[in-house]
């Protein structure tokens, strides 16, 4: 498996696509950054800005989803896995093999779009003494990022396998995605206790909730759904791969 | 005995309601060059695609290499080089960067095996240029690049000379039968140029609404396709002397005490008769016979009608 996780991080490096995304996610990190302190969110650059990045995971889902179209989805049209098929290896493994380097690929964009705030955090001193409580919270909000990440990864994955095209996979995840976030801000009835109850366990409305500090986070339960639509998502992938007819 | 490296049982692969392959019984010796004859949306690619894994079969069993276990056939499938469907490679890579891929993928450890193959397929010279841009022959060169990446013992081709030049056709049925003659390569290949599949394989499979109609070895097609003179006359024996003195290094076979046949016939029916007129041989029915692969196959298309 080792040899196919080599390949795939080939094409992903070699991948033109890939280099516009990172891009853009450090240009879209600095205009956050710009737009926080025109607006008075942030009144230092250090810290506060920091942690506050670390939170701007629903961000960098749309370069996600165009990270997924160009290295997953383009693999059905481009007859990739077909090939992969004829080096003795299993579809869970090639399907491993693509989930893992998806994941680093991804996290290397989210990461892109904390780079411009981490500078500037550093050199500002965090803009706070650097205590043992601020580095907890730093710490917290560094696991709570890399679940998300992954979480979100999973998910990007497998809404990539299900559609297999990329012209589709892009604005049919954004609308899924969006049209939810604009549900929950906007919807009185979202807040009805049966709603409410049944929505906290979608994974979006955990992300939104921790993002936005809103009463009622629990960090346990955010973990609980975090897992199981991990768990839920990976076995879906592999099955949806499993039986994919290829190229 | 000659291994067989690949053998279906009736093969059956449906989608909803219809059948891209139906009971298929097929089996393919290490060493030939098997042609793989018939018309679009016969089975072709289908039965290409079960074998590279791309697909599974519906009903039916498959054997490759010997390995007749679904879970275990992964394995033997590094054995294969493979393009069907048209080539497939990555659009914003060179031609070296493709391979590179599948030496990875491959574990090959040997970097200059990459140069060797381009140089094989004539891509040597392509540099930097990306995929996307090249030529469709080119394409097509790179696609067998690529499936040619690792020595496999079979290779499959699914209409390989798509897009080549007439240049292109010929290097490549060069290249093929080099393979098979020195490598011992097992080739499984599809065309529609069936000309082409004449001047190289060693047998053929003709498939028609997912069934295999015939496996026959070239040997024997030859039999069946080479021109012959079929003749009832009232004397056989004299008839016999005619023929020999005409034509005298052709095999003649007499069939009844009225009936005779002359092989590899390429001479004209008009002086034949009027010899076994001068010979007072009578002449009861004359015709001259035979076909080409192309002619075979249409007639046999028709039996199965």
């Amino acid at each position: 498996m080792i040899n196919l996780i080599k390949a795939e991080w080939f094409k992903l490096i070699k991948l033109t696509g890939f280099k516009v995304l990172m891009l853009c996610s450090v240009v879209i990190g600095n205009l956050c950054l710009l737009v926080s302190y025109l607006e008075g969110m942030v009144t230092t650059l250090g810290y506060n800005e920091l942690v506050i990045s670390l939170k701007m995971i629903l961000y960098s889902l749309l370069l996600g989803y165009m990270l997924a179209a160009v290295f997953i989805c383009n693999e059905f049209t481009q007859k990739g896995f077909g090939n992969a098929l004829l080096c003795g290896f299993t579809r869970k493994k090639i399907f491993g093999a693509k989930f893992i380097v998806f994941l680093i690929g991804f996290f290397l964009i989210c990461l892109a779009f904390m780079v411009i705030p981490l500078i500037i955090a550093l050199a500002n001193g965090f803009g706070a003494e650097l205590a043992e409580e601020s580095f907890q919270n730093i710490l917290l909000h560094l696991f709570y990022f890399v679940l998300d990440f992954i979480v979100q990864g999973t998910v990007i994955m497998f809404v990539a396998l299900f559609i297999k095209n990329a012209v589709v996979t892009v604005p049919a995840s954004m609308l899924i995605s969006y049209i939810f976030f604009i549900v929950k801000a906007n919807l009185p009835f979202i807040e009805k206790p049966v709603i409410k109850h049944f929505m906290e366990y979608v994974y979006l409305y955990q992300i939104i909730s921790f993002e936005c500090n809103e009463d009622g986070f629990s960090d346990y339960k955010y973990i609980f759904v975090m897992v199981i639509t991990l768990i839920v998502t990976v076995v879906g992938a592999t099955f949806l791969f499993e039986k994919a007819e290829l190229k | 005995m000659e291994e067989k490296i690949f053998v279906t049982r009736k093969l059956t692969k449906k989608y909803k309601k219809s059948y891209a392959l139906n009971s298929l019984d097929m089996e393919i010796c290490r060493g030939s060059i098997y042609g793989f004859v018939g018309k679009n949306g016969a089975g072709k690619t289908t039965l290409m695609r079960i074998l590279t894994g791309r697909a599974v079969q519906t009903d039916g069993e498959i054997v490759l290499f010997g390995e007749k276990q679904q879970s275990k056939m992964y394995i033997q499938r590094k054995r294969i080089g493979a393009m069907v469907e048209g080539p497939a490679f990555y659009p914003g890579m060179t031609a070296k960067d493709n391979l590179e891929v599948v030496r990875l993928q491959k574990g090959i450890e040997d970097k200059g095996c990459i140069k060797e193959i381009l140089k094989i397929v004539g891509l040597e010279d392509t540099g930097t240029k990306k995929a996307r841009n090249f030529s469709l022959g080119m394409k097509q060169r790179l696609g067998i690049a690529i499936a040619l990446m690792g020595k496999p013992e079979l290779l499959v081709l699914d209409e390989p000379v798509n897009g080549l030049d007439p240049e292109g056709i010929a290097s490549l049925r060069e290249l093929l039968k080099r393979l098979n003659k020195e490598q011992g390569m097992t080739i499984l290949v599809s065309s529609h140029i069936l000309s082409e599949l004449d001047q190289m394989a060693t047998c053929y499979g003709f498939i028609n609404k997912g069934k295999m109609i015939e496996q026959v070895t070239a040997e024997e097609l030859l039999k069946k396709c080479e021109p012959y003179l079929n003749m009832r006359v009232n004397d056989v024996q004299k008839a016999a002397d005619i023929l020999r003195k005409m034509f005298p290094g052709n095999r003649l076979e007499i069939i009844t005490d009225k009936q005779l046949c002359l092989y590899n016939f390429s001479g004209n029916t008009a002086d034949v008769m009027k010899e076994c007129v001068l010979n007072e041989v009578d002449i009861k029915e004359i015709r001259a016979e035979g076909a080409s692969l192309e002619k075979y196959y249409m007639e046999l298309m028709k039996k199965v009608k």
